[in-house]
């Protein structure tokens, strides 16, 4: 039950939904998938709100459970996947925060690199890179969540950080 | 000296795995310190490229599924076709067969009939051992020699022999059929 002590369901939308969002898109190629995901996610944070168990942390919370409904749709999106015949992946307009120095630095054509090389990675190396680096979790934490060893973590963590280093470096090649 | 360590290395050094020699390593080797700050720094890009807007653009369209599968679909029919064809051609065809059972069986009840077209199976049996022996000479013709004659009585007396010891046994119906008039002409022409 809320008290003051707590925020009101919607604080904690206002206040999540836009990480929340973006956790959905990055982990799903599809937008209107990862809208659809984003809505369960927050439906289900609503039915938890409801119950007498609250989590300690609910941003915490939040991201287990969008990274969970982020799998769960992939894996029952394969027919989905088949029927759609056109099969493009679409890169849609993020919530962002403002560029640093380094950002600014970086071109056009480099992030464009970054971004294909981070859609062209499997799921799992996506969800280990974002909970690892994006949500800044330990390796301890991103095990524990997705129910893999640690050493299993670091491999896809080590798998994708390589192939993002290759498209830097392929775009400096290029440019 | 030690060999320079590996990307994996240096990445899991930066997970906080990391023993003392490869420390030592690290703080003594300016190469793998350089690899080692250059995947920070490509890191942080990383991590910060993504935490920002992408770039407006859609990725180039996959091939759909089902052109993709097209030719693994193309194979295995392929596949399937000769391995179907093959049993067929190893296989022999059990209609032709039954063909020629059906062409062997109505030649030899043919020869049986025009040979013992005067009775049934039972009047053959009870016949005497002349007429037989007159029967199988008209069959043969001309090639029935002493021998086979004699061949042919010794047998006789050796089945009038067990005829004796075994109890009288059922009479098989054969059913007539009409006789192939070229193979009846052929038959009585010898018997002349």
């Amino acid at each position: 039950m809320p008290n003051k002590e707590t925020p009101s369901f919607e604080g904690l939308y206002k206040a999540h939904h836009l990480k929340v969002q973006r956790l959905c898109r990055m982990l799903l190629r599809d937008t209107a998938e990862a809208e659809e995901t984003g809505q369960e996610v927050f439906l289900k944070m609503f039915k938890q709100y409801q119950t007498a168990s609250w989590p300690n942390d609910w941003s915490a919370w939040l991201t287990r459970v969008t990274v969970n409904a982020c799998h769960d749709r992939r894996k029952s999106a394969w027919w989905k996947w088949w029927r759609s015949s056109n099969g493009e992946v679409q890169l849609a307009e993020y919530p962002s925060s403002a560029r640093t120095p380094e950002q600014e630095a970086l071109g056009r054509e480099q992030r464009i690199h970054i971004w294909r090389a981070f859609q062209e990675l499997s799921g799992r190396q996506r969800e280990v890179f974002v909970l690892r680096y994006l949500e800044g979790w330990s390796t301890e934490e991103v095990a524990k969540t997705l129910a893999i060893s640690e050493g299993s973590v670091k491999n896809h963590l080590f798998r994708a950080v390589h192939s993002l280093r290759e498209a830097l470096k392929k775009n400096g090649e290029g440019s | 000296m030690n060999p320079c360590l590996e990307d994996k290395t240096l990445f899991l050094i930066s997970e906080g795995e990391v023993s003392d020699e490869q420390r030592s390593h690290l703080l003594s080797c300016p190469a793998c310190a350089a690899r080692y700050h250059e995947m920070g720094r490509d890191l942080r890009c990383i991590t910060q490229t993504l935490q920002q807007e992408p770039p407006a653009l859609r990725i180039a369209a996959r091939a759909p599924i089902v052109y993709k599968s097209l030719p693994l679909a193309a194979g295995v029919l392929l596949a399937i076709a000769l391995l179907w064809g093959e049993s067929r051609l190893s296989r022999p065809d059990p209609s032709s067969e039954q063909i020629a059972n059906g062409d062997v069986s109505q030649f030899l009840e043919q020869v049986s009939e025009a040979i013992f077209e005067r009775g049934s199976i039972r009047e053959v049996e009870t016949a005497s051992s002349e007429s037989d022996l007159a029967s199988v000479q008209v069959a043969l013709g001309e090639n029935c020699s002493a021998d086979c004659r004699e061949l042919f009585i010794n047998s006789l007396s050796t089945e009038a022999k067990s005829k004796t010891k075994t109890v009288d046994q059922p009479v098989v119906a054969i059913r007539r059929r009409p006789v192939d008039p070229a193979m009846q002409h052929m038959v009585s022409d010898r018997g002349r």
